[in-house]
């Protein structure tokens, strides 16, 4: 009798211990997944605590667990938006125009960070020490580019260069990509590369944040260009999500956890922009491509 | 050596010499075993760095492969940025990093402003540019020692495979900086235990010697506290008072029966001082003892009665001060002598200065006073004999004095009668002759001159002759006593002479010329001496014999030849060498003055005696 007894209890025992096992996952699983967004380091390492706020902050206004998914180009970052494998992303300027031409995003906001408008600028720096006064004295020397699909950090100067005739393959000794502005600061700084171009908006960001890092460095060229880094949304977004994520975009500033996520992204606001800004970008775009050699191997 | 560097520490106390045994030795054995256990640690140590360098380059080289055939040369410095960074957070050993291409051109440079980016480096190991580089690097891996600014360090090169095929070489400049001050901080902390090891040890040892030490420090108390006044308390209170089973507590039994043995000794000591001083202080010499330097130690009561210094006035001073000038260089000569021998030195006769100026006569005999046959001082002994000298002088006056009247009685005698019959005759002579003879006038003369003649001697006779007897009573045995202690007054030998007295007792007294009765003994006395050269005994026996007391003076010498016992009393006849040969002849006359009779005779026994008569005073008033 008794061996009976505590040999159904054993039963029991197991039989319970699995079906604990079994719910387990299925209870950690949402219904719909999780909102995916994706980010370049935009923000140099060491600061990137505000993008994952800025995750959380946004699952948590549409009420879904938003993962961050970080990858090191704007290619990457495009090629997941085409796949669908990412929902929203923060790209730059050249990855939205060819991005939208090959119909993968869509534009949502973008970010206000100089002055009132959605315009920044691309600069060009060397070290303090340097004689280098513009991008000619730059002949001869080593470069850093952004990405090769970076506005400030990329476009920007191979326009100039197209302009008087150049090609980055012709004009520089060396040139590297770093990949983030933040690394081509640090690449002139400690010497690997004698000038770079960067995007006003992470410098004017070390500058506050990180004073150090930009100490051995100066502007030798500003120039303005038109479209800040656009969020965009994956091509086949259920437009109610599009919408709603607009929404909580638009009002970041308007709750106190937004604002500081913004002010510690050097971020004003973020503003709904039509696409015809991009246009500077795109004439630029098409003017170096008609300038560079047709056959030349396309970085990454 | 050792001996040198121990000095100093010779002075310090026990309990200290053993802290500071203990205490090096615990600081010096593990500095020493410690030193040698990094030393052989730093072999060790040195391929760990190796080890060390060669794990961060084949962290570069690994995804430097994939870096390179991207030509992605910020990852490629991001690669060696992070190695000289992770080593800057734990130890910062790797100094540079760098990648070369193929072709030996710097890639990338972990500080890219020291080095020229795409410029072939120009050193051995440069790919292309060494005399063989792939024989170096035929593992992947080559470590060289080079040195930069100042620093040694290990340069690991690496090789960039892909495969088989070769993309470059990470180069990496490993610091021993590290190492040695890893050592460094080894040895300093390994100095700062053994410091503590040792101080903690020399405190150790020094409470526990201190501990062991005490009881020895009790006994050291006890012995000092060991005064005269300690040894006369009850044993019980001076002995040490240590109770312990250990070596401490026997050497305090035995210094506690060291001290019962010492009470005793002591006390045996003392009273064989207090002997000695009685004998020293009672003795009537007097007795100087002085340094072998002629400084005074000691002087005994007798100097302070005789020469007069008190002995706290003299002790120390120089002996020479009561040495008259003309006695020095004998008095030297003779301490000199004993001074070498130690033995003792004739006897001297000298004269004594006193404190007050005057002069002694004294005989000075001199003794070393050797200690484990070391002479270690001189003792001398001054014995008075002013006395004797003066009752010499007064001897020899009286027997002179004798002598000469008795002499000048004899001559006066022996002249008188041819005078008496010159004068005579002359007499005779001059009656029968005629006044007118040529010769009367002669004749006259010498009857005249003889008569002269005379008087002269009459008035010599009367003028030598002794004068005239003083009588008085005495005792025969003062007389007999008086007599002798001249004589032994006079003997230089007087312990060859052995006196010895047989007289009667309740003798009547007599009544005789004391001085004159002196003389006659003393010369009695003396040729008895004198016949026993080699010494004997001399004895003097006096007895009532009838009305005189008779007084017999025997020797143990060689007797009198046979053929002078009949002359004997004859003047100017002698057996003695020296002798005048009238002593015995004016003995003779002056016992028979006194009614007396004198004989001489050889003893059955050996020797000779000589026998008086003299009539007791009862016997003389008949």
């Amino acid at each position: 009798m008794v061996l009976r007894g505590t040999k159904r209890f054993k039963t029991a025992s197991i039989l319970l211990i699995l079906l604990i096992l079994l719910i387990i996952p299925f209870e950690s699983m949402e219904a719909e997944g999780p909102l995916r967004i994706a980010i370049t380091p935009v923000l140099p390492e060491g600061h990137l605590e505000p993008n994952r706020e800025m995750i959380n902050y946004i699952g948590d206004r549409i009420e879904r667990s938003a993962e961050l998914v970080q990858r090191r180009s704007y290619q990457e970052i495009n090629d997941l938006l085409q796949k669908g494998e990412v929902d929203v992303a923060f790209v730059g300027g050249v990855t939205y125009i060819l991005g939208r031409d090959k119909s993968a995003m869509e534009l949502l906001v973008a970010p206000v960070v100089f002055d009132e408008s959605t315009n920044y600028f691309s600069y060009l720096v060397v070290r303090k020490d340097s004689p280098i006064r513009s991008l000619l004295d730059l002949k001869g020397k080593r470069f850093a580019f952004t990405d090769p699909l970076s506005t400030s950090g990329k476009l920007l100067p191979a326009y100039l260069l197209a302009r008087i005739n150049e090609t980055p393959e012709t004009f520089f000794k060396k040139y590297i990509y770093t990949y983030s502005h933040s690394s081509s600061i640090e690449a002139v700084s400690v010497g690997l590369v004698d000038g770079a171009s960067v995007d006003s908006y992470i410098w004017d960001f070390l500058s506050s944040k990180d004073p150090e890092s930009v100490s051995r460095l100066k502007i030798i060229e500003r120039h303005e260009l038109i479209g800040t880094t656009p969020v965009v949304v994956r091509n086949d977004i259920e437009p109610g999500l599009k919408e709603r994520l607009r929404r909580v975009f638009l009002d970041m500033e308007r709750d106190q956890r937004g604002r500081e996520i913004l002010n510690k992204m050097g971020i004003k606001r973020f503003v709904d922009v039509k696409d015809s800004i991009y246009n500077a970008t795109r004439e630029m775009f098409k003017f170096v491509e008609r300038r560079t050699d047709p056959g030349r191997k396309k970085k990454r | 050596m050792i001996r040198l560097i121990l000095k100093p520490f010779q002075d310090w106390g026990l309990a200290k010499r053993i802290s500071a045994g203990v205490g090096l030795l615990l600081f010096i054995l593990p500095l020493l075993l410690g030193l040698f256990v990094i030393e052989q640690d730093r072999k060790v140590l040195d391929e760990e760095l190796k080890k060390r360098g060669i794990g961060l380059a084949e962290r570069v080289s690994l995804p430097a492969v994939d870096h390179i055939l991207h030509d992605d040369i910020w990852e490629l410095y991001k690669l060696i940025r992070d190695i000289t960074k992770i080593s800057a957070a734990t130890e910062n050993i790797a100094l540079y990093a760098m990648v070369l291409d193929n072709s030996g051109k710097i890639l990338v440079h972990s500080d890219p402003l020291s080095v020229k980016l795409g410029e072939p480096i120009k050193d051995s190991v440069s790919v292309g540019g060494s005399p063989n580089p792939d024989s170096l690097l035929s593992k992947g891996i080559l470590i060289r020692e080079i040195r930069l600014k100042e620093e040694s360090l290990y340069e690991i090169s690496s090789l960039i495979l892909r495969g088989d095929e070769r993309l470059g070489i990470t180069r990496i400049g490993i610091t021993k900086r590290y190492m040695e001050e890893q050592r460094r901080r080894l040895r300093r902390d390994l100095f700062i235990a053994s410091f503590i090891l040792g101080a903690s040890g020399a405190i150790v040892g020094f409470l526990i010697a201190r501990q062991m030490i005490r009881p020895l420090n009790q006994l050291t108390r006890s012995v000092a506290a060991l005064g005269d006044e300690q040894f006369d308390k009850d044993i019980k209170d001076i002995m040490a008072p240590v109770r312990r089973r250990d070596e401490v507590g026997l050497l305090a039994d035995s210094f506690n029966m060291m001290i019962q043995r010492l009470k005793k000794s002591r006390k045996e000591l003392k009273e064989s001082e207090e002997r000695h001083r009685s004998l020293w202080e009672h003795v009537e010499d007097s007795m100087i003892r002085v340094t072998l330097e002629k400084k005074i130690i000691a002087v005994n009561r007798r100097v302070e009665e005789v020469i007069g210094y008190p002995r706290e006035e003299i002790a120390g001073s120089d002996i020479s001060i009561m040495i008259p000038d003309k006695y020095c260089d004998l008095f030297d000569e003779v301490f000199q002598r004993t001074l070498k021998k130690g033995e003792k030195a004739p006897t001297i006769e000298i004269e004594v200065l006193t404190r007050d100026k005057g002069l002694i006569s004294m005989e000075l005999d001199m003794r070393g006073v050797t200690i484990r046959d070391e002479v270690e001082s001189i003792q001398i002994h001054f014995r008075d004999i002013s006395k004797r000298k003066e009752i010499e002088q007064e001897l020899i006056n009286a027997a002179r004095f004798v002598t000469i009247g008795e002499l000048t009685t004899d001559l006066t005698h022996e002249i008188n009668n041819p005078i008496g019959i010159i004068s005579g005759f002359a007499q005779q002579i001059l009656a029968k002759m005629d006044e007118g003879n040529p010769s009367y006038k002669f004749v006259r003369i010498i009857s005249e001159e003889a008569k002269r003649c005379k008087n002269v001697m009459k008035d010599l006779l009367a003028f030598s002759q002794p004068s005239s007897f003083q009588y008085s009573l005495v005792n025969p045995e003062d007389l007999i006593n008086e007599s002798l202690e001249f004589v032994l007054l006079l003997l230089h030998q007087k312990e060859l002479i052995s006196v010895k007295k047989e007289i009667q007792d309740n003798l009547p007294r007599l009544y005789l010329d004391i001085p004159r009765m002196k003389g006659v003994f003393l010369n009695i006395y003396m040729n008895a001496v004198d016949a026993m050269p080699q010494g004997g005994d001399l004895i003097t026996q006096a007895s009532l014999d009838g009305s005189y007391i008779k007084i017999a003076v025997s020797d143990t010498g060689k007797g009198i030849p046979e053929d002078y016992l009949d002359k004997v009393f004859t003047p100017y006849l002698t057996t003695k060498e020296g002798g005048s040969g009238i002593g015995l002849s004016i003995s003779k006359r002056i016992v028979e003055a006194h009614n007396g009779r004198i004989e001489i005779e050889n003893r059955l026994e050996g020797g000779a005696r000589c026998l008086i008569w003299l009539p007791s005073h009862e016997g003389a008033i008949k």
